[in-house]
């Protein structure tokens, strides 16, 4: 799972700086700290955010600031709503998805917010996918 | 015991929170003013290889494999309206000498040659690409707004510089706005992305418009010779819109050239 996690940032990221402006690594970042509400993706934010900057030449520190402090917003909810369902993905991905567009590439862009968007639904599916069969294998042994 | 152990998960989560928000402000401010651009310089400099790499692996995968056929049709092509363009340039020359215009003193610039090593689109390489990653920067002369080239054609311009890497905005972006003018009716008006394709917009309804012209900068350079220069081709009218009750005229226009295809460009650097 934590190679198939590495290895998922590192490809999105890396083809975020290069082919495509698709915010996978947002995405990504999004799907993980939905499942696993773990504090532990605020650092990976933070780096994943410092290495995205450094590739595609902005300013090194905002991308970091918007992934921290939306991830966070969603942690928020997480009090008021259940936030690990795919209704809640998809929404929070679009909005995610259009403002990091609309902030870093200047542009507002419908089909690309849901282009993100339904990466991180078949994410989330996947993952969920994953995880499930990671806890039955668990149960039984 | 369960309320407690919450109590304790949220208040690490809102410590880890505060603790990477100060550390992405601190960064964000002491990167701004370019204090510590060597830092960037450094990361890129890492980075760089990884990057080339994975674009040479991917790009193959995101261009479409034209006919060998319709490519070298389409050269053709290219050299036509190149050639269409340098003799209307030099009709347009001769009259403007005969009516004793002097003509505007561009400064010398230099061409150099750029390797891409990433180039962004919308929908990941099905399209026209909207942003280029080129591998020169800096600390090779270049300045944010250089005119990037491909023989005649124009490509874009420099958006962003580090000292090893620059981002190019290309004509087809919706940030990328010029004035433009038609070679064979001379209708002046302003050239706009449109993520696809170009529109030349704001023309004057007393202006001309036909399709198959081509659309060419007008040329914009400022006295420190930064700018583009006139000429440039940005592409060919394939539609026009008029209507009598509006206030202006548009086209569509359609790039020449297919981005994807390449692999080196030039930057015109004073």
């Amino acid at each position: 799972m934590v190679y198939f996690v590495i290895l998922l940032f590192s490809l999105g990221l890396f083809l975020e700086a290069t082919v495509t402006q698709v915010p996978f690594t947002f995405s990504t970042l999004l799907i993980l700290f939905v499942m696993k509400k773990s504090p532990g993706i605020f650092p990976a934010a933070f780096f994943l955010g410092v290495l995205l900057d450094i590739l595609t030449l902005r300013t090194i520190g905002g991308t970091s600031l918007f992934f921290v402090l939306f991830l966070f917003l969603v942690y928020l909810y997480d009090r008021k709503y259940e936030i690990n369902t795919l209704p809640f993905i998809a929404v929070v991905s679009f909005i995610g998805a259009y403002l990091f567009l609309a902030i870093f590439e200047k542009t507002f862009d419908f089909h690309q917010a849901s282009a993100g968007l339904l990466f991180a639904v078949l994410l989330f599916v996947l993952m969920k996918k994953v995880t499930r069969a990671t806890s039955k294998q668990k149960t039984y042994a | 015991m369960e309320g407690s152990h919450n109590m304790r998960q949220r208040k690490y989560v809102y410590n880890t929170f505060i603790g990477f928000l100060l550390l992405s402000l601190i960064t964000l401010a002491l990167f701004r003013n370019q204090t510590f651009g060597f830092v960037q310089a450094i990361g890129e400099q890492a980075l760089l290889p990884v990057q080339r790499t994975v674009y040479a692996t991917f790009a193959p995968f995101f261009v479409s494999d034209d006919a060998h056929a319709i490519k070298k049709l389409k050269e053709e092509n290219q050299q036509l309206i190149k050639q269409l363009v340098d003799k209307k340039k030099i009709e347009n020359d001769n009259q403007a000498l005969r009516d004793q215009f002097a003509m505007t003193a561009v400064s010398a610039k230099k061409l150099l040659p750029a390797t891409i090593i990433g180039m962004r689109s919308i929908a990941g390489g099905t399209d026209q690409p909207t942003q280029l990653s080129l591998d020169k920067g800096s600390r090779d002369g270049l300045e944010k707004g250089d005119v990037v080239v491909y023989k005649d054609m124009l490509i874009g311009r420099i958006e962003r510089v580090s000292p090893h890497m620059s981002v190019v905005t290309t004509v087809t972006s919706k940030l990328f706005v010029i004035p433009a003018r038609t070679v064979k009716t001379g209708a002046l008006g302003i050239a706009k992305g449109q993520d696809q394709d170009v529109f030349f917009d704001n023309v004057l309804l007393s202006e001309k418009l036909e399709t198959q012209d081509i659309l060419v900068t007008k040329g914009d350079i400022d006295p420190s010779g930064k700018g583009y220069p006139p000429g440039l081709i940005i592409g060919k009218l394939i539609a026009v819109h008029k209507e009598q009750s509006a206030l202006f005229q548009s086209a569509e226009v359609r790039g020449l050239m297919n981005v994807k295809r390449l692999s080196t460009v030039f930057i015109l650097v004073n």
